[in-house]
């Protein structure tokens, strides 16, 4: 279920990337900003449902078992956890907004921002490698099913073969830490999520300065 | 144009993977050789692979139009096109040799778009690259390669995947730029100017009758005691999903089956040859000098045949692609083996040869 939810919560959507970095960087920030408050945590967490229309609960599926031991922790410790398992249910959703745009316009957001294009072209060999390793982990977990440690040698060993392969094609294809984006016009939903982020991101500081 | 007078070359853990190597390739060459001869080691020399990337001892030199192997001038496109990905989309996929020569997006596209024009492969430009069938995966690299504007391309088994009318559509491009292809589809040889043989001679397997018994399966194929099957059909058809939605019934039926995915690593969890399969199949299948071997340190081809040997403990056998990456006498062999000790396989394959020699073809 968690192969599965993570391939699903990865598939690109249709907002324009530089809003949907921005609003997934804002969202994240007011978690922090507004000292995991209740009322932030879960509005960071639902603005994404709303625009990835549930997609990104896949995504936040993937990670149940953090979730399921941060909520053993706030069982023992108390309301401490409790927030910090919010806070990190909201991180999680808040950053599922980046795969609601399309990866290559991700890149073109990133190189809009001006980050290095080092980082850049890295960042998307690495968003390019995920797919086929979620896809061996399937046809690995298919074919050992009923042995986690037959399962977890033959994973293991593939993804390090899979390493080396990458490292030579990416030799083969005359790397040079260029990346290739896309940029657009935003349309008005991408404007209506910028708005929304950085009025929770004001109200996350007046919280945090009101205490 | 490619020069190599290589005495002896010698990977990082000290096996030998050429000796006395020297011949000119004028371009357009298709280079055959038994599986694990060293051709894939040739190919990576051209590009400087070996040894600039993967280290080792290279006794000798390669020159290519006088000049040291590199990427910059050879664009080599490996065995499986899974390993080649870059970009999460096709477009970008393919466009990627360019952006990384500093050509601008809107340019390169455009390029891009008009070899997938001729290739055929326009209509998967707006898919995911993870979505792809291998087939459609190696049809996209080659059209990465075509687009590199590289003075040379060269690949490493690119048919392996592909049906005979996607693997002629290949060859009539590539006709237009200097090529070295190495491939044990020998039907395409007849294509090239010239054609270098590592060391491949020809034997001759007959192989057995076999009457067909009871039937031991029935869901979306019915298959009998010592049946052998062959599932065929253009790049993308489904075949591999289809084998593993038998897979997944016949776990269900608690049958004795083993499927054998494309890529062999996945099967092979032990650390030598010698524990994944037991000698004497091992000397069936041509693999006894490696059973000290670690499975993961073998070639592709040898690995594909270690993971098929195992897979022989079992009754039943789903085999993709079988025959990619393995010399022509290994098809026969591979058949005769089958038939000989009495198995029923469903096999998902484009080679030709394998599927005449099956009891029944389904076409997807």
């Amino acid at each position: 279920m968690i192969v599965e939810s993570l391939k699903e919560g990865l598939r690109g959507g249709e907002r324009e990337g530089r809003c949907a970095l921005l609003s997934a960087s804002l969202l994240s920030v007011s978690v922090y900003a507004s000292g995991m408050a209740f009322e932030i945590s879960l509005t960071a967490t639902f603005v994404p449902l709303l625009v990835t229309k549930s997609r990104s609960l896949k995504l936040l599926k993937a990670f149940l078992p953090f979730y399921i031991l941060f909520a053993v922790t706030a069982f023992f410790v108390g309301i401490t956890a409790l927030k910090s398992l919010l806070a990190f249910l909201a991180i999680i959703s808040a950053g599922s907004l980046v795969f609601s745009s399309q990866p290559s316009e991700i890149i073109g957001a990133l190189k809009f921002f001006k980050f290095p294009e080092k980082l850049v072209s890295l960042l998307q060999i690495a968003l390019s490698i995920l797919p086929v390793i979620v896809s061996d982990f399937e046809n690995v977990k298919n074919i050992y099913c009923r042995s986690y440690y037959r399962l977890l040698k033959a994973f293991v060993s593939t993804a390090i073969l899979r390493a080396v392969s990458f490292s030579e094609s990416l030799y083969s294809k005359n790397f040079r830490y260029k990346a290739a984006g896309k940029t657009r016009k935003p349309g008005k939903a991408d404007y209506l999520l910028l708005v929304v982020s950085i009025f929770v991101l004001i109200y996350a500081m007046s919280l945090e300065v009101s205490t | 144009m490619i020069e190599f007078s290589v005495k002896m070359y010698v990977y990082p853990n000290g096996n030998v993977g050429l000796r006395d190597f020297k011949s000119t390739f004028e371009g357009c060459e298709f280079i055959i050789g038994s599986t694990g001869s060293g051709k894939s080691t040739i190919l990576k020399m051209i590009n400087g692979l070996i040894p600039h990337f993967v280290g080792g001892n290279l006794e000798g030199h390669v020159r290519v139009f006088g000049q040291k192997p590199s990427p910059e001038i050879v664009f080599f496109v490996k065995q499986n096109p899974e390993e080649m990905i870059t970009s999460t989309e096709v477009a970008d996929e393919i466009l990627f040799p360019l952006i990384q020569l500093g050509v601008s997006r809107s340019e390169a596209k455009k390029e891009a778009e008009e070899v997938c024009e001729e290739l055929g492969i326009a209509g998967l430009l707006e898919r995911k690259t993870y979505e792809l069938s291998t087939g459609e995966l190696q049809l996209v690299e080659i059209a990465s390669a075509i687009v590199s504007k590289a003075k040379v391309l060269v690949f490493d088994e690119p048919f392996a995947n592909l049906s005979r009318k996607n693997a002629m559509r290949v060859i009539r491009i590539i006709k237009d730029y200097p090529h070295v292809v190495s491939d044990h589809r020998l039907e395409f040889s007849k294509y090239f100017e010239r054609t270098v043989n590592i060391g491949l001679e020809i034997e001759d397997v007959e192989i057995p009758e076999v009457e067909l018994g009871e039937l031991i399966y029935e869901g979306e194929i019915e298959l009998r005691e010592g049946e052998l099957i062959a599932l065929v059909g253009e790049n993308g058809a489904g075949k591999t999903m289809m084998l593993k939605r038998m897979a997944s019934d016949m776990r269900g039926q608690g049958l004795d089956f083993s499927i054998v995915l494309q890529n062999p690593s996945y099967h092979l969890v032990e650390d030598s040859v010698g524990k994944e399969v037991d000698s004497a199949i091992a000397k069936e299948f041509g693999i006894e000098k490696l059973l000290s071997r670690h499975p993961q340190s073998l070639s592709g081809g040898q690995m594909k045949r270690v993971a098929i040997a195992k897979a022989f403990k079992s009754k039943i056998l789903l085999l993709d692609e079988p025959t990619a990456g393995q010399d022509c006498n290994f098809r026969k062999r591979l058949i005769y083996l089958l038939r000989k000790h009495g198995k029923s396989a469903i096999i998902a394959t484009h080679d030709s040869e394998v599927a005449e020699h099956c009891d029944r073809k389904m076409e997807l």
